[in-house]
Order: C-alpha cells, then sequence, then structure tokens
C-alpha cells in the first residue's frame, strides 16, 4: 500500500518536474513547479516527517510560487499570451473549472474514506515526533536556527534594497 | 514504513538530473531560478531520506535551514532579476552575458 502511494507520487514529481523544465511558456512552469513542490511534501509525509511536509506547502509551494509568479507577470515574461478573453474561450474554461472541482470532490470523498481504513492500524499523525524535533532544533542546534534568522533579515534587507528606485537610478 | 532509502535515492538522483537539464538548457532566467529549486527540493529528499535511514532527527533540521537558504536565494534572486530587468528591458540569459555595471 505505501509503495503504491510512492510510486504514484514519485510518477508525478518526475512528469511535473518535467513539465516544469520542458514547458516552453514560463507561466506553466511556474504552476507545474507547484505541483511537483506538493508532491514532494507528499514524499516527505510518507518518510514521517510532517512537520517538514507542511512547511514544504507553506514555504515552497505557497510563498516561493506565489513569488515566482508575481514576478513573471509584473515582468510580462510571456510576450506570447494576449489577454485572456473568457468570454471567446467559454467552452474550454468550463472543462477546465469542471475538472477541477470533480478532483477537489474526488479528494475529498477520498479522504472521507481514508479514516474508516486507517483505523485497524495505529494512528497516523502523532505530535511527539515535531516536538522532539522542535527541542533538538531550539537546544543543541539553537546556532543553526540563529543563523538562519540572521541570513533571513540579509535577505530582507538585500531585496528591499535591490528593488529600490534610488538603488536603480545609480 | 514508506519508501526505502533506494527509491528515494533513486527519485532525488532523477529530480537532481531534471533540475540540472533545466538550468543548461533553459534561456528564460526565470526558468533557470525554478530548475534550481527542483536541484534543491532532491536534496533535501536525499538529506531527510539518510536521515530516516540512520534514524537521526537531524535530517529534519537540516532540511529546514536548506529550506530558509532557497527561500531567502529566491527572495533576493527575483529582486535582482527586477533590477536586471530595470536595465536591460530583457531576463534572456543569452543577452546578458557581459558583468557591467
Amino acid at each position: 500500500m505505501a509503495s503504491l502511494a510512492f510510486g504514484i507520487l514519485a510518477l508525478l514529481t518526475i512528469a511535473s518536474a518535467l513539465a516544469v523544465v520542458f514547458l516552453p511558456r514560463t507561466f506553466q512552469s511556474a504552476v507545474w513547479l507547484m505541483v511537483c513542490l506538493i508532491t514532494i511534501a507528499g514524499h516527505f509525509l510518507l518518510m514521517g516527517s510532517e512537520l517538514v511536509a507542511v512547511l514544504q506547502i507553506i514555504v515552497y509551494a505557497g510563498a516561493v510560487v506565489v513569488l515566482f509568479v508575481f514576478v513573471i507577470q509584473l515582468l510580462n515574461m510571456d510576450p506570447q499570451e494576449t489577454p485572456v478573453r473568457l468570454h471567446a474561450r467559454r467552452r474550454e474554461w468550463a472543462v477546465r473549472v469542471a475538472v477541477v472541482f470533480a478532483l477537489v470532490v474526488g479528494l475529498f470523498a477520498l479522504l472521507r474514506g481514508a479514516p474508516a481504513a486507517s483505523h485497524a492500524g495505529p494512528p497516523v499523525l502523532d505530535f511527539e515526533h515535531i516536538r522532539q524535533l522542535c527541542a533538538l532544533f531550539l537546544s543543541q542546534h539553537l546556532l543553526a536556527f540563529e543563523l538562519t534568522s540572521v541570513l533571513l533579515l540579509a535577505g530582507i534587507i538585500g531585496a528591499v534594497l535591490l528593488a529600490k528606485k534610488e538603488y536603480l537610478k545609480r | 514504513m514508506g519508501p526505502t532509502l533506494d527509491q528515494m535515492l533513486v527519485l532525488s538522483a532523477a529530480l537532481f538530473g531534471i533540475g540540472m537539464i533545466g538550468t543548461i538548457v533553459r534561456r528564460s532566467t526565470i526558468a533557470v531560478f525554478m530548475s534550481i529549486e527542483l536541484m534543491l527540493n532532491a536534496a533535501n529528499l536525499a538529506i531527510l531520506a539518510f536521515g530516516r535511514a540512520h534514524g537521526v532527527m537531524e535530517g529534519g533540521i537540516l532540511v529546514f535551514v536548506v529550506m530558509t537558504v532557497a527561500a531567502v536565494e529566491v527572495g533576493v534572486g527575483l529582486a535582482i532579476l527586477v533590477a536586471l530587468f530595470y536595465f536591460r528591458d530583457s531576463t534572456n540569459l543569452d543577452e546578458i552575458d557581459q558583468l557591467k555595471g
């Protein structure tokens, strides 16, 4: 069962990674990058690291992909793209929305069915692992933690400085 | 249970290879950035798989640090990209081939 889940996830990861690299439009690449990062979060979950999986979704699939999409749209990187006229491609959009809706409903049905199946085994989620990880991070590896915050601060200052008009006009 | 170390390492190597191909063949700067993200994620997968195989928790901590580095890298890199676009009106890597201020 676990190996089947791994196989499906691995297939999705490789396929979406190939899509990121080989699709011509950068916006499509960004969307497939999000799919790839979510499947990697699934791998983390399979390996039993819930905290890392959640962080992966928040930091990568959330913040980083949004940043990518923002810059792509800001710099207009796909010049061949014309503004989408919804009414002209109504049928195409209806199919897309229907597919997404079906996927969401299917996922929900799957998740609703899941607890009944997992009652037989031991509980899947236990927060002891997360507690231990955080305790280790804030005691034995405190230096790494603090250095991370310094790095984030340096990154913020650097990004603000680089994007400032006064700096650019120099 | 879950995937074995060998399976994870094969997946990680494949992902890293795809990312490396992307950094080499793509012309758009932002696509190269995305490929670099793929490579970092491949490294994260390998780190966590090794940590689990050795039964230590440090794998998660290392992944956390790598994730922070990647987020900072994206923030600063995209700021550089915006500044570059301001000067050159292009982000095509073939046109940006000199380091003149």
